[in-house]
């Protein structure tokens, strides 16, 4: 029946050219005359325009993965004289904090819990976590969104390359990066109130870079590291404060392990430090409540490390648009819930 | 005998049958026009452009420029596949290694056996040369055209039909009466046989644009009479 309808109206003018694409989202920052505090309950957020994004798309179906496949975004944005602030809110009906930890077993022993897919991902010991990509100078992402740095694995093969991961992030030319703001809740947001700023060029070799074309911006300090011991059978740290912060270790209240637990007993499987330098960039505060995470993100409008000009998205002209994806990750390693196209960031 | 002398229930059903029908044809406008476009919302009438790619060029630069448009990083790639497949689709060369890398990263993501993507359609897979070349003949295969062909006939055939018989008791000069449904099934016939014969006669898509307007056209225009006839009281 749809051949039938080639076209609506006999005497309709003979139409040709191609169709240009805009952004699939529209997102106006405000400006605003005093900064933004931390505080999602800020009234100057009510300034702002909301612009909402079904997150609707899943890279690959993780075996016994119990997480969402879809979600809803809600993002706000203002600017003052020197930073950009976002606001985030999806939905996640659980909150998901304990990645990796350490249980003690029956017999004494310790286990670092895991339950990986097929790809040898996690997905119930793990962390909720939200990502942006920022286009910084991607050919085609600005109709593709995050697509076009996205390259699934077809029968254990990347790029010519041996992969057990499903898909591997990372551009298509030489010279071409992304801006990458990776919060992730236990190893950067609930823990310091960061997201990990990090970026993505061309790279497929794994030897270069173990995430190929996915890397850290550069930091000065800070970072997560696995709690594990030289033999990789317990702990190797504790925290001097453990009611505090139950799911991670910070590089602070890190206290060797002595072992007077209980079977059924946990330490968390990380130990975090406040990250800085370009990768420290981002600030963020978090809150998961009622089936939702709210998310501020603020960073300086212009950057100027070294190598900023190719790692982090650069707002120097406010008069043009910038262009962006997001996801979210719900107690996951790598599957994400994502949205089509961009999303376009203005400033008014 | 007129429709008007059937009975109030008769009426009622043919009524709501006609609302079906235009509500029918028009939702298949708004699809073939997403599809043709490669847009996802809006009545998009199909252009001459978008009806000369769908039946004349090779399936994978016709899906390339219409429906998996928002797929293709850069128009320029579509270029590069097309003229690949017009030099002969080789195994080999630069164009192959261009043409290829594009499909691999525009298409394969989801168009694989293995992928587990939302919008995966490993039915359809571009993982190797040979699958991709099954989409590189020009228009529609002789296959595909065979399946679409008496798909499409059989089932317009039949609601044309009843649709038809309906305006063919109206009240209306049998001139009219004659036009409309002259115009619905030839329209189709049309439609249909320029499917087949645009891919060797390229100006033939010009007849599926008037002939299926004409067939669109005649369906409303005959579904709108027919309700407006049906209720009005005899003469």
């Amino acid at each position: 029946m749809k051949k039938m309808t080639l076209s609506l109206l006999v005497a309709s003018t003979v139409l040709l050219g191609t169709s240009a694409f805009a952004a699939d989202w529209k997102l106006e920052s405000t400006k605003v005359s005093t900064p933004v505090s931390m505080d999602a309950s800020d009234g100057a957020w009510a300034k702002a325009k909301e612009v909402v994004v079904p997150l609707n798309e899943t890279p690959y179906k993780p075996d016994g993965y119990k997480g969402i496949t879809k979600s809803t975004a809600v993002l706000k944005s203002l600017y003052d004289d020197k930073n950009i602030y976002i606001k985030v809110q999806y939905d996640d009906p659980t909150l998901s904090t304990n990645r990796e930890p350490w249980m003690k077993q029956a017999d004494g022993s310790w286990k670092k819990m895991k339950n990986v897919d097929q790809t040898n991902h996690e997905n119930t010991y793990y962390e909720d976590k939200m990502a942006f990509f920022w286009n910084i100078n991607t050919k085609g992402f600005e109709k593709k969104g995050c697509a076009i740095a996205c390259h699934m694995a077809k029968d254990g093969m990347n790029n010519g390359i041996s992969d057990t991961s499903p898909g591997r992030k990372y551009t298509n030319n030489a010279g071409e990066t992304i801006d990458m703001w990776h919060w992730k809740s236990v190893r950067t947001g609930l823990s310091t109130d960061m997201t990990d700023d990090q970026f993505v060029n061309n790279n497929t070799d794994p030897k270069v870079g173990k995430d190929w074309g996915r890397s850290g911006d550069e930091k000065l300090g800070g970072g997560d590291k696995a709690n594990m011991n030289a033999d990789k059978t317990a702990p190797e740290f504790m925290s001097k404060n453990a009611d505090k912060t139950k799911t991670w270790i910070l590089e602070e209240d890190k206290v060797p392990f002595v072992d007077t637990f209980k079977a059924g007993d946990m330490i968390p499987g990380i130990v975090v430090g406040k990250l800085s330098g370009s990768r420290g960039d981002i600030a963020t505060q978090a809150a998961w409540k009622d089936g939702k995470w709210t998310l501020i993100f603020k960073r300086a409008l212009v950057t100027t490390h070294p190598k900023s000009a190719e790692q982090d998205v650069q707002f120097s002209d406010l008069k043009k648009p910038y262009f962006f994806g997001i996801s979210a990750f719900d107690n996951s390693a790598i599957n994400h819930v994502f949205h089509e196209g961009s999303i376009e960031l203005t400033f008014k | 005998m007129s429709i008007q002398q059937l009975n109030t229930q008769a009426k009622t059903a043919i009524s709501l049958f006609l609302l079906f029908v235009l509500t029918a044809t028009v939702s298949s406008v708004i699809l073939l026009g997403l599809e043709l476009s490669g847009k996802k919302d809006g009545l998009n009438i199909p252009t001459i452009t978008q009806i000369q790619n769908k039946y004349t060029m090779p399936a994978i630069v016709s899906a390339m420029k219409g429906s998996m448009y928002k797929e293709v990083t850069d128009d320029a790639d579509i270029d590069t596949v097309h003229n690949w497949i017009k030099e002969g689709s080789k195994k080999e060369g630069k164009l192959y290694d261009d043409a290829w890398k594009i499909i691999q990263t525009d298409c394969a993501n989801c168009h694989s056996k293995s992928s587990k993507m939302s919008k995966a359609i490993p039915s359809m897979p571009f993982d190797t040369y040979e699958q991709v070349m099954t989409h590189t003949e020009a228009g529609y295969s002789w296959s595909k055209m065979s399946k679409q062909a008496h798909i499409h006939m059989f089932g317009i055939s039949t609601f044309l039909l009843l649709v038809t018989l309906l305006f063919a008791y109206t009240t209306y000069k049998d001139s009219i009466k004659n036009a409309l449904i002259l115009a619905s099934f030839g329209g189709a016939f049309l439609d249909i046989f320029s499917w087949w014969f645009s891919k060797f006669v390229p100006s033939l898509v010009y007849l599926i644009f008037v002939m299926g307007g004409l067939m669109v056209s005649s369906i409303l225009l005959m579904s709108v009479l027919i309700l407006a006839n049906i209720w009005k009281k005899e003469a």
